[in-house]
């Protein structure tokens, strides 16, 4: 379903649906999305952009816990892990994006990784997933510095 | 020198055995772990900063030869100056944030050189602040070699083509395998640290004067060989081309061990990630000294062979 404009923040030329939660702990960037019982988890538009192309993907994690790396992810220009926003168990992995990690370049918010069954309502209850404007705002601007910096 | 086209016909196996035992034989037992700044790099154990070791483009993003695997897509995430002075600028701005050293490259021109000349005189200076300064060349001549020695570069890594039709289809560049051996001759000349590069599979995927290039910088007697492997490039014509089978890697690795045993024997930046961690375990096997960027699985198996990780965030070359 497409959301209104006025449901999606944009912080310069990136952009943040606020249907879902956004992980700010280990400048992660990954999202958090609610679907029924499950979350799905993904990058968020600032780091999908500004890691580039991405070329690889893998899961190396079987359960996750919050804060612990669970994937791996390079680019051209990055070579890196990516730290789980819950704790949980994973359902199911995202082969096709596996397969294809530019989806993610591509299709930041549709391109989900991950879909998990959280440890507990409570751990969506948490000051490091944002959802609040200002809090969002004022998270991805300080962000875009730091990129702008290096 | 052992013939080459001896050991082509030798089974993996035997060959990598070879090339281990040299290893041990003439390095302590080290693996060298190279994450310069121009990727961002973490891992467990390490993570590297984002100006440490910086690549600056003399060109911007300008490249004459748009080469097919690249098209000029590898100058983009590159620093960019497009003057001397502009290169003093930033070389002075990123010394106070911490930088230790640079690769300076850019596109090239028709002749396939980068055009370094002019920029002779900054690379001095910056080398005066206290800066690391390599240079990737492209093909040299001899007042090119003169004026990196004058510059007083640390090092000049140039990409050896060991195939005509490479060259021409690949390249775009009307030039020969014998081109590229002169110019590390010019560089050996003027008494410059060469550390020159193999692209396994820069032919579409193929591996066609990968051998000869190998021959070519075994002649020259270079102190470091770097064997980096095609990666196709989104948005270029190489995109989607398969990269060479991780074996085929591995063997051209261990017959470069085994002809030059005691050079520094490196796995660069480049490589195709999703066979990364194969093709690095293979050529920890084939007895290399450094790997630029490694996955952990890597790692992990090159402690298990008894070798000690050691980090550094200059490029491979200097490590």
């Amino acid at each position: 379903m497409e959301l209104k404009a006025k449901q999606v923040l944009k912080v310069k030329e990136y952009e943040f649906p606020l249907d879902r939660l956004y992980y700010k702990g280990r400048n992660a960037h990954l999202w958090v999305k609610r679907e029924g019982e499950s979350v799905l988890i993904g990058i968020d538009a600032f780091l999908a952009e500004s890691a580039g192309y991405l070329n690889y993907l893998s899961i190396t994690a079987e359960k996750l816990e919050k804060g612990e790396a669970f994937a791996n992810v390079e680019s051209a220009k990055f070579v890196s892990k990516l730290y789980s926003p819950v704790s949980g168990e994973i359902l199911e992995i995202n082969q096709e994006v596996i397969e294809n990690p530019r989806l993610i370049n591509e299709s930041p918010y549709e391109a989900w990784i991950v879909r998990v069954k959280p440890a507990s309502e409570d751990v969506l209850k948490q000051e490091d997933l944002l959802s609040d404007r200002e809090k969002l705002t004022a998270w991805i601007e300080e962000e875009i510095a730091r990129l702008e910096e290096e | 020198m052992i013939a080459l086209e001896e050991l082509r016909e030798k089974p993996l196996d035997e060959l990598l055995q070879r090339a281990w035992k040299l290893r041990q034989d003439n390095f302590e037992d080290v693996l060298y772990v190279s994450a310069p700044s121009a990727k961002r790099y973490e891992i467990t154990s390490f993570k590297n900063s984002p100006r440490r070791f910086v690549n600056v483009s003399i060109t911007g993003n300008a490249c004459t030869l748009k080469c097919e695997h690249c098209q000029g897509k590898l100058l983009e995430s590159m620093h960019h100056v497009t003057s001397p002075e502009e290169l003093l600028t930033l070389g002075k701005r990123l010394i106070e944030q911490g930088c230790e050293g640079m690769l300076i490259s850019g596109g090239a021109d028709s002749e396939g050189r980068v055009p370094l000349r002019s920029f002779a005189q900054a690379m001095k200076e910056l080398r005066e602040m206290g800066l690391k300064v390599i240079v990737h060349s492209g093909l040299v001549g001899e007042e090119d070699a003169l004026s990196l020695k004058r510059a007083g570069v640390e090092q000049v890594l140039l990409d050896v083509i060991g195939d005509s039709a490479t060259i021409t289809e690949v390249y775009h560049l009307n030039k020969k395998p014998a081109d590229y051996s002169r110019a590390l001759e010019h560089l050996k000349r003027e008494g410059l640290s060469i550390a020159p590069h193999i692209v396994v599979g820069l032919h579409r995927g193929e591996i066609r004067g990968e051998y000869e290039a190998l021959r070519m910088i075994t002649e020259a007697g270079a102190e470091v060989i770097v064997i980096v492997v095609l990666s196709p490039l989104y948005g270029t014509p190489f995109e989607g081309v398969a990269p060479p089978p991780p074996r085929e890697i591995a063997k051209l690795i261990a017959i470069a061990r085994i002809l030059n045993p005691r050079a520094k024997l490196n796995l660069g930046c480049a490589k195709p990630a999703k066979a990364k961690a194969e093709i690095e375990t293979l050529a920890i096997d084939a007895g290399v000294n450094t790997i630029a960027y490694p996955s952990e699985e890597a790692l992990r198996y090159a402690e298990e062979r008894g070798l000690e990780l050691r980090f550094s965030e200059l490029c491979c070359t200097l490590v």
